[in-house]
């Protein structure tokens, strides 16, 4: 496993600022140039979640950056309209309704430009995109877009659709909702559970739902009902999949505990794909939260990536003396 | 609008590059210029859009403004555990003595969200500023660190469901190892012993002494505003040619259901402020 972190120096990156429009808007980035390119080796695109700038949450971005670079690929990270530094304005103050967007492709062209700048000022034609969550699916959809988009790195792929109007217990996979209800029933000897559920304060509607769900199933017996299409999944999502599936290489990074990973496996692989080849490699890393924050986390996440790339890419051969 | 005047540049420091974003205004008011300074961690990207914004406004006001990312932040060399209070004061002082040159600058107003309020109010004396404005700047560093360490003991109760590692454990290991993870970011122990050493109010002589604006942002209306920005308004030694604003908002240096960009309510005092109300009138 990578040795992260480390207190050594850093050395500063080979950067430079480079903007480009997208809709009328100015988006600024940073192109960050390895020292040692890798032979034949793409360009990455680094997508924000969404409605953060462009660095990321605890500055992943950058950290991405100095791996890719470290690997031999030249990296843009820029921001979308409306977030960050960049130009324009987005139509909704609502984080729901904005991360609803961004799921639906609100940021796809804005991707688009990111890939074709990037393969302008690199002088190469293959990218890799890569994302945390509404960065993963931006990505994907750049890739739908794109022929030169040749591989994509999606932490936390969210594939089900934010329903603002619907129940959060009857969006949830099967599978996450037996998880909330295992969650549940590990407090059932707690005072302080008890002390919620007495005073209002516990989430009546999701609890009922889990449990007589899981119940019914039980009753029912065998698989359920088959369904080709479960409730609430992200149609923009399957149709990018399939647009991209066997042309695009895919890496899908998940936190155990991640709702999104629940989501991917029981609804999207055991449903959609169900026999389906799955022409991706899936990680699932334990003990993190949404954004990989713990070292460990980290440390995991950027072996993972490394050797994702080498494999798909190759490395440098030249050895240092 | 298009901001066609905004320009994105490095700026070099002894061997390495500072990020910073100049707003040249289309018709110049005055001598004066702003000099923003960013929230840390994770609150300077809560923040970030409506720190843009700000600017923005202020610049359409006639006033160039200069924001810039500390070494370890932003986009600026460094990994974050690399940051001590000596580079940030390093950073203040190229990027105020870039923009003096750069824009001719003869009034020089310092401005900052949180921890970039409290470095305001710290360093506007020894560059000469002519005036501060802070939102909800952090009085006492070693409480802030105390409360952001709450978000490990947080974070690890989503991932395992219990407390592993108390915060005297989380100390412990940051004297053992040189840094201590607070949200993913590794803050090094030396800047944690700097800030934690930081209490303005319980040293006025290092306040700056001429007007300042602080606003602080409640959630609840006829609130008094938060004990820092008090404890902070009342050490200033220019307190008769400063203000302490209040504002109903949430706070936007943390996670919310609204996107924080910032409103016309937010930036009218310190357009107010730096557009000239800093010269000498009667604090509130």
């Amino acid at each position: 496993m990578r040795d992260y972190p480390s207190l050594e120096a850093s050395r500063p990156l080979n950067e430079e600022i480079l903007c480009f429009e997208s809709r009328g808007h100015r988006l600024p980035g940073i192109l960050s140039r390895p020292e040692r390119p890798l032979p034949g080796g793409p360009g990455v695109v680094i997508m924000s979640p969404g409605l953060k700038h462009r660095v990321g949450p605890h500055r992943m971005s950058v950290k991405l950056a100095r791996l890719f670079t470290e690997l031999g690929l030249p990296v843009l990270r820029f921001d979308f309209h409306g977030t960050g530094d960049a130009e324009g304005e987005l139509p909704s103050r609502s984080v729901p309704e904005l991360h609803e967007s961004i799921q639906n492709g609100y940021f796809a062209d804005d991707a688009s430009k990111a890939v074709a700048a990037l393969c302008e000022a690199s002088g190469l034609d293959k990218v890799i995109t890569c994302g945390l969550c509404g960065g993963a699916i931006t990505g994907l959809y750049a890739a739908e877009a794109d022929s030169r988009v040749d591989g994509i790195i999606g932490f936390q792929l969210p594939v089900k659709k934010l329903d603002l109007e619907a129940d959060y217990a009857d969006q949830i996979s099967s599978e996450y909702s037996d998880f909330i209800l295992t969650l549940y029933l590990k407090k059932i000897f707690k005072p302080e559970a008890w002390k919620n559920f007495l005073s209002g304060k516990s989430e009546y509607s999701l609890i009922w739902k889990t449990a007589t769900r899981r119940i019914y199933r039980l009753f029912r017996g065998g698989r359920g009902q088959e369904v080709d299409i479960p409730d609430g999944m992200n149609l923009n999502f399957l149709r990018a999949y399939d647009a991209v599936a066997g042309r695009v290489k895919m890496q899908w990074i998940y936190s155990v505990e991640e709702r999104a990973r629940y989501d991917f496996e029981g609804d999207f692989e055991k449903i959609c794909l169900a026999d389906r080849e799955r022409p991706y490699d899936k990680i699932v890393l334990p003990d993190s939260n949404h954004e990989f924050a713990p070292d460990d986390a980290q440390a995991r996440l950027f072996t993972e990536i490394e050797a994702w790339v080498q494999r798909n890419y190759g490395r440098n051969t030249d050895e240092e003396g | 609008m298009r901001e066609s005047l905004e320009t994105f540049s490095f700026l070099p420091l002894s061997g390495e590059k500072i990020f910073t974003t100049m707003h040249r205004p289309e018709s110049r008011r005055g001598r004066g210029g702003v000099l923003m300074l960013h929230p840390f961690a994770e609150e300077k990207l809560w923040v970030g859009r409506a720190g843009t914004r700000l600017a923005r406004a202020l610049c359409a006001a006639g006033l160039p403004v200069l924001r810039f990312d500390h070494r370890g932040h932003g986009d600026s060399d460094r990994a974050h555990h690399e940051m001590t209070l000596t580079s940030m004061v390093e950073d203040i002082e190229a990027a105020a003595d870039s923009f003096r040159k750069s824009e001719g600058i003869e009034e020089l107003h310092l401005f900052g969200f949180r921890l970039g309020g409290t470095m305001a109010l710290r360093q506007a004396a020894g560059l000469g500023a002519a005036s501060v404005g802070a939102v909800n700047p952090i009085a006492a560093g070693g409480a802030y660190l105390m409360k952001a360490l709450r978000s490990n003991l947080t974070t690890q109760m989503g991932i395992y469901g219990e407390v592993r590692q108390d915060r005297e454990t989380l100390l412990a290991h940051m004297r053992e190892t040189g840094m201590l993870n607070l949200d993913g970011y590794h803050i090094g122990a030396g800047l944690f012993d700097e800030l934690s050493a930081l209490d303005l109010p319980a040293d006025p002589a290092a306040l700056f002494p001429g007007p300042c604006l602080l606003l602080s942002l409640l959630r609840r209306e006829g609130a008094a505003a938060d004990a820092e920005s008090r404890k902070l308004f009342e050490a200033l030694p220019g307190r008769e040619t400063s203000r302490l604003e209040t504002l109903i908002s949430p706070p936007i240096w943390g996670e919310q259901k609204v996107f924080a960009v910032g409103d016309d309510a937010l930036f009218a005092p310190f357009l107010e402020w730096f557009g000239g109300h800093w010269r000498g009138e009667a604090s509130s």
